[in-house]
């Protein structure tokens, strides 16, 4: 139980320090300089490690509870929930780049679908780490992806 | 308390199997008076029967073999256990008294009667010409030269006699030494056959007696116990045979002065050796039996007669202590019970009980069917998924135990004849659609409750609801790594509680 | 049915785990991001007004004072007693900026008060020795300087007043513009105060006290410290008075308060009253006089970066000019400067370190090597050392800075760029700046942080425009024309002021260098 607890805690405190430290994340992967100070100014890391934590801890949250199925309990049930954290997380963290940038009538197009592949990098590692955090609870789905 | 059960001929044996039946299905008899589960209950079936050969007796012990087998893989040699499957421990008097060399089986040993023929073992031969003469005057010429090995055929008059030897067996002895005063005797017989209709009142008469029987210890106690009977009219047929010396027209004579005869020396009120006296009987017919006087060959069909007959072990069991007072050898104010059902039908199912047997034995046997359709149908699909994966682990490797072979190869198996079995015979007793692989179909007259979101009753429902239970279980690390088979049961005996009060409520 | 689904949600959620549930919803509620669309469509606004100049002006500030009072329930951070509170909005705005790329250290220029532009208070000593300076027969630099700077000033010139010093402070009688057209200022002024003695103390206080938050004052004055006393001749006793002085009057001024000191010089055409001698001697001849320009440290600032105030920052271009130090203790200039990756004084190999750069300029290197033979690194700066109150010279002068470092490094050149110094390769950097510094390591041991810093020192032109006796106008060595009486102790007391806020050195900027191996 404790150790479910552990697992908890350090989803929360990953989590935490994804979007604590989003800015040096995303500047960490050498994308153009320019495009970087553009998202820098408008905020809009922490914007989209926000909108990602809380897309991926929705979607686990939904997956683990809210379906808590046997019937869609198996690892590729839990693949198609990932598959669905990758759709949503990066499209809903790519438009406020992409409604910022266009008000402002710049044109980063290349650098923000080099971006979401990051995204999706990201969704996919905070997936796992979160499935692990919460999985422990769900009555059907506490062996899923992969038993202890 | 422990519960001797003599088991007297061919039906005797018969009533044992739908009692091992729903024992299994963890039917637990409680106090009439207080509705509680009778504390460390202990059933000792003691089979007489000199037909070993008897196919009857034979599945029925294979069964009581396997009930051990199993439950002691459950719970070990605990009497304590008051719920869930198996619950009631079933030992053998040697097991009760291991020092003592016994033969361990149910069977009671009637050896020296079963080698030879009747005429032998009166030592007819020895007799002198007047005595031969009176005992042809009482035995047949076929009665004398009858193998006993076979029973005794109908003729109650001959295993009057063979099995008079009781009272001075080494198995009667020992039975006698370890009887306490809260332990209770129940004899099951036929009245219309052989051994049943003769041996029944020769075992009453010894117990009744034994403060006269200087072999024995402990003989005021067993003046004074509490023995119930049940006593089983004619309710099967045979075929007609013509070289058969058993027939259905012999049936109901034999009964008649059978009764006669319990009345003057067992029920009435000069004896007044029974506590409670069960009479179970029906006026329809069963299938017919082939006609077999014994060999190899007799192995009859189970009938509804023989799961009320269990029924009565059980209400022997619920009365309590005040109503079964015996004193200096007499029963006061003795029981006398019959069984009627609700509705007079010839096919019977769960709900065609009356209200008492509904409460007592529905649930259990309704979750017992669950567990037999769960485990052969979907245990092994569900192997590393939900529940099995919380430890202790259910992995593939548990179905090689001999808990799970034993469970589903041979148990199960002969539940499935059983009830097979009784849905064919006459009456028809049908509680479960033994055909159907689904769970939503599966208890005759009750289709699950349906609702909006509620869905159907099927395995995943199952699955769902045994995956809750274990999380709870694991949370309470209730059990250990070698406790697997106790941990799938028990598992499984709450979760079928709780969908049988959700979905199949009314079968109570 | 709607109902039905959102029950079976709910029981669904919270009939699993409650404490699980409540606490995705507190992560995900404090996760989610707070900015509202009014909060990104001022910094927009911000962004559009400042990003380019770097400058918030009157006008820039009037939008800006627009947009939050018509979105106020949007901006109650900024809003005290219901009314704006430019406080608050400019370290909003400054700190945004700084934390923009590339980050900005912005001007209020005109914003946050009522006012566009600066309200300017100038002093005009009138005692004895100054009315010399104007005389008819002089050349005129005197007047035609302080004429020039008034006529510098942005806004309306009635906004701005003058006032006539001498043992006291006077309105001046007439108008702004009258003063301009006056053909003698000395003479209007007459009888004005005691024109015999200056209370130098009494000055001083008053220009700083009465220098309000949105006020530039202006002494125009000779700067000679005369004592109350007529009967002093201890010369050593007058300076230790005026350093006194000063230094009394500076001691709660200096944090917030900047002092620009200007020396110009004037024909001079009349009477002087030397220290010893109350009657006084002719003289004629070249004389210096002094302007002190005091103004809030943010002010002075102003008026060095400010557009509307390059007219009047351009001192140097004074008839008489002849030297300016800027007493402040903040360190006010934050010059643009940025390493040269491409330049012929340039030793060693280094590349710019783009992720700790902060937009175009340089400051940050990484795969620094010194040269393989000599193990000399030399790293060549182009820094823009413009909008300063910073002689060219003083600027220039190696011996002014001071580097921190863990090798020891050295400045071996500041020079104004050239025209030829630009190339292709390094324009970008080349035109924003006006000199090139090197700086020479003679060995780079490991990574490090060179720091850089230009001090604020006490100037050697004021020592050496000081004099200890001016009894004698007509020595020989000529050095009446260019020296004033006490220059030296008054100036001490102001510069040791500021000295005394703090154990760190004065500085006029500091700038630093990121070096990785």
């Amino acid at each position: 139980m404790i150790k479910n607890f552990i697992f908890l805690a350090l989803g929360i405190i990953i989590t935490v320090l994804y979007v604590i430290f989003s800015t040096e994340i995303y500047e960490a992967m050498n994308l153009d300089p320019a495009f970087m100070d553009e998202m820098y100014n408008a905020h809009l890391y922490s914007t989209i490690a926000s909108t990602i934590a809380v897309t991926v801890w929705i979607v686990a949250a939904v997956y683990y509870y809210l379906i808590n199925s046997v019937r869609f309990s198996r690892w590729y049930h839990w693949l198609i929930m990932l598959l669905l954290a990758i759709l949503v997380a990066p499209s809903i963290s790519i438009y406020f780049p992409f409604s910022e940038f266009s008000e402002e009538g710049k044109d980063y197009l290349m650098q923000l679908l080099q971006f979401n592949l990051i995204n999706i990098g990201i969704t996919i590692l905070l997936f796992i780490i979160v499935s692990f955090s919460v999985r422990w609870w769900s009555t059907n789905c506490r062996h899923t992806p992969i038993p202890e | 308390m422990n519960l001797f059960l003599f088991l007297v001929g061919g039906t005797g044996a018969r009533v044992l199997k739908p009692l091992v039946m729903q024992l299994a299905a963890g039917v637990r008899p409680c106090d009439e008076n207080t509705g509680a589960p009778i504390a460390d209950l202990q059933i000792i079936p003691i089979i007489m029967d000199p037909h070993r050969a008897n196919e009857d007796l034979k599945r029925t012990e294979d069964l009581l073999r396997w009930y051990k087998e199993i439950r002691r893989s459950l719970y070990g040699e605990r009497t304590d256990v008051d719920h869930g499957f198996f619950n009631v421990k079933i030992s053998t008097l040697a097991d009760l008294i291991p020092q003592k060399g016994l033969n361990n089986s149910f069977i009671f040993n009637l050896g020296s009667i079963a080698e030879k023929e009747f005429k032998d073992y009166i030592a007819y031969d020895t007799l002198n010409d007047a005595n031969q003469a009176l005992c042809s005057m009482l035995f047949s010429k076929d009665q004398l030269n009858t193998k006993m090995d076979i029973g005794f055929v109908g003729s109650p008059n001959i295993g009057a006699v063979a099995l008079n030897q009781f009272k001075d067996s080494v198995e009667f002895r020992e039975f006698a030494n370890i009887y306490k005063r809260e332990d209770r005797i129940f004899v099951v017989s036929s009245i219309f056959g052989g051994t049943g209709a003769a041996g029944f009142p020769i075992i009453v008469k010894n117990i009744r007696d034994a403060a006269s029987n200087p072999m024995l210890t402990n003989r005021g106690d067993l003046r004074d116990a509490k023995i119930g009977a049940l006593t089983v009219l004619p309710y099967f047929n045979v075929a007609s045979d013509e070289n058969s010396p058993i027939t259905r027209a012999d049936f109901v004579i034999k009964t008649k002065s059978a009764l006669y005869y319990y009345q003057e020396n067992l029920t009435g009120p000069k004896s007044l050796a029974l506590n409670a006296c069960y009479y179970l009987g029906d006026e329809e017919a069963s299938v017919p039996y082939p006609n077999d006087p014994g060999g190899d060959g007799q192995r009859n069909d189970a009938h509804f007669i023989e799961y009320v007959g269990a029924l009565s072990i059980l209400d022997f069991i619920s009365i309590p202590n005040d109503k079964l007072m015996t004193i200096d050898g007499k029963a006061q104010n003795p029981l006398f019970r019959e069984y009627g059902l609700k509705y007079d039908e010839k096919n019977l199912t769960l709900m065609t009980f009356g209200q008492r047997t509904r409460n007592l034995v529905n649930q259990s046997l309704v979750k017992f069917h669950l567990l037999y359709m769960y485990l052969t149908n979907q245990f092994m699909k569900d192997i590393g998924r939900g529940y099995t994966l919380d430890a202790p682990e259910l992995r593939s490797s548990f179905t090689s135990t001999s808990f799970y072979r034993t469970l589903i190869n041979e148990f199960f198996h002969s539940y499935y004849d059983w009830l097979m079995e009784m849905q064919s015979n006459n009456r028809s007793f049908a509680p479960f659609n033994i055909l159907t692989l689904k769970l939503e179909n599966c208890i005759v007259g009750i289709p699950p409750k349906k609702g909006l979101f509620k869905g159907v009753v099927d395995y995943k429902t199952v699955l769902s609801a045994m995956n809750a239970e274990s999380k709870k279980a694991t949370t309470q690390s209730r059990y250990s790594s070698n406790q697997l088979p106790f941990k799938l049961m028990d598992l499984f005996d709450s979760v079928a509680e709780k969908i049988i009060a959700k979905k199949f409520n009314s079968i109570k | 049915m709607l109902k039905l689904v959102f029950s079976k949600i709910v029981e669904n959620i919270f009939g699993h785990n409650k404490a699980l549930c409540l606490l995705l919803c507190i992560v995900a509620i404090s996760f989610t991001d707070c900015r509202n669309s009014r909060q990104r469509d001022f910094d927009r606004l911000l962004v559009s007004l400042a990003a380019e100049d770097g400058v918030v002006d009157y006008n820039d500030w009037q939008k800006i004072v627009e947009y939050i009072s018509s979105n106020a329930a949007h901006f109650s951070q900024f809003m005290k007693d219901d009314e704006i509170d430019a406080e608050s909005v400019k370290q909003y705005i400054s700190d945004m900026f700084a934390n923009r790329r590339p980050s900005k250290d912005i001007l209020f220029d005109g914003a946050g008060t009522g006012k566009e532009f600066l309200t300017v208070k100038l002093y005009l000593e009138r005692s004895g020795s100054m009315i010399p300076y104007d005389s008819s027969k002089g050349r005129g630099e005197f007047k035609n300087s302080i004429v020039s700077i008034l006529n510098s000033l942005p806004g309306n010139p009635e906004d701005n007043s003058i006032f006539i010093v001498n043992d006291g402070v006077f309105k001046y009688p007439k108008t702004f513009r009258d003063f301009i057209t006056d053909k003698n200022i000395f003479e209007t002024t007459k009888g004005i105060g005691n024109a015999s003695y200056t209370d130098f103390g009494c000055i001083l206080d008053s220009v700083l006290n009465r220098n309000g938050a949105d006020d530039i004052s202006i002494l125009v004055s000779d700067m000679i410290y005369s004592t109350a006393d007529v009967g002093v001749v201890n010369t050593d006793k007058i300076f230790s008075e005026a350093k006194s002085t000063t230094q009394a009057i500076m001691k709660n001024m200096a944090s917030n308060k900047s002092i620009l000191f200007v020396k110009l010089n004037s024909s001079f055409i009349g009477t002087y009253y030397p220290y010893n001698q109350p009657h006084g001697v002719q003289y004629n001849g070249m004389r210096p006089y002094y302007i002190m320009i005091v103004g809030d440290n943010a002010n002075i600032k102003r008026l060095a970066s400010s557009d509307k105030y390059k007219r009047f920052s351009q001192l140097t271009d004074l008839k008489g000019f002849e030297h300016m130090t800027l007493f402040t203790h903040d360190k006010c200039y934050t010059p643009y400067y940025s390493v040269l990756l491409s330049d012929n004084d340039m030793i060693g190999r280094m590349r710019a370190d783009h992720k700790k750069n902060d937009g175009d300029a340089i400051h940050a290197l990484t795969s620094v090597t010194p040269d393989k033979d000599s193990g000399v690194l030399q790293i060549v700066l182009s820094v823009n050392f413009n909008d300063m109150f910073v002689e060219e010279s003083y600027l220039t002068d190696i011996n002014n800075y001071d580097i921190e470092s863990d090798d020891p490094v050295e400045i071996t050149s500041i020079k104004a760029i050239e025209k030829s110094d630009i190339t292709q390769n390094n324009r970008e950097a080349m035109e924003k700046a006006t000199h090139r510094v090197v700086l020479r390591l003679k060995k780079f041991s490991h990574d490090q942080k060179v720091t850089i810093r230009l001090k604020n020192k006490f100037q050697q032109w004021i020592i050496d425009s000081n004099s200890d006796d001016d009894s004698r106008p007509d020595a020989a060595d000529r050095r009446f024309a260019s020296t004033t009486f006490s220059l030296q102790p008054l100036m001490e007391g102001i510069y040791d002021s500021y000295a005394a806020l703090s154990n760190e050195s004065l500085d006029y900027f500091v700038i630093d260098l990121f070096l990785d191996k």
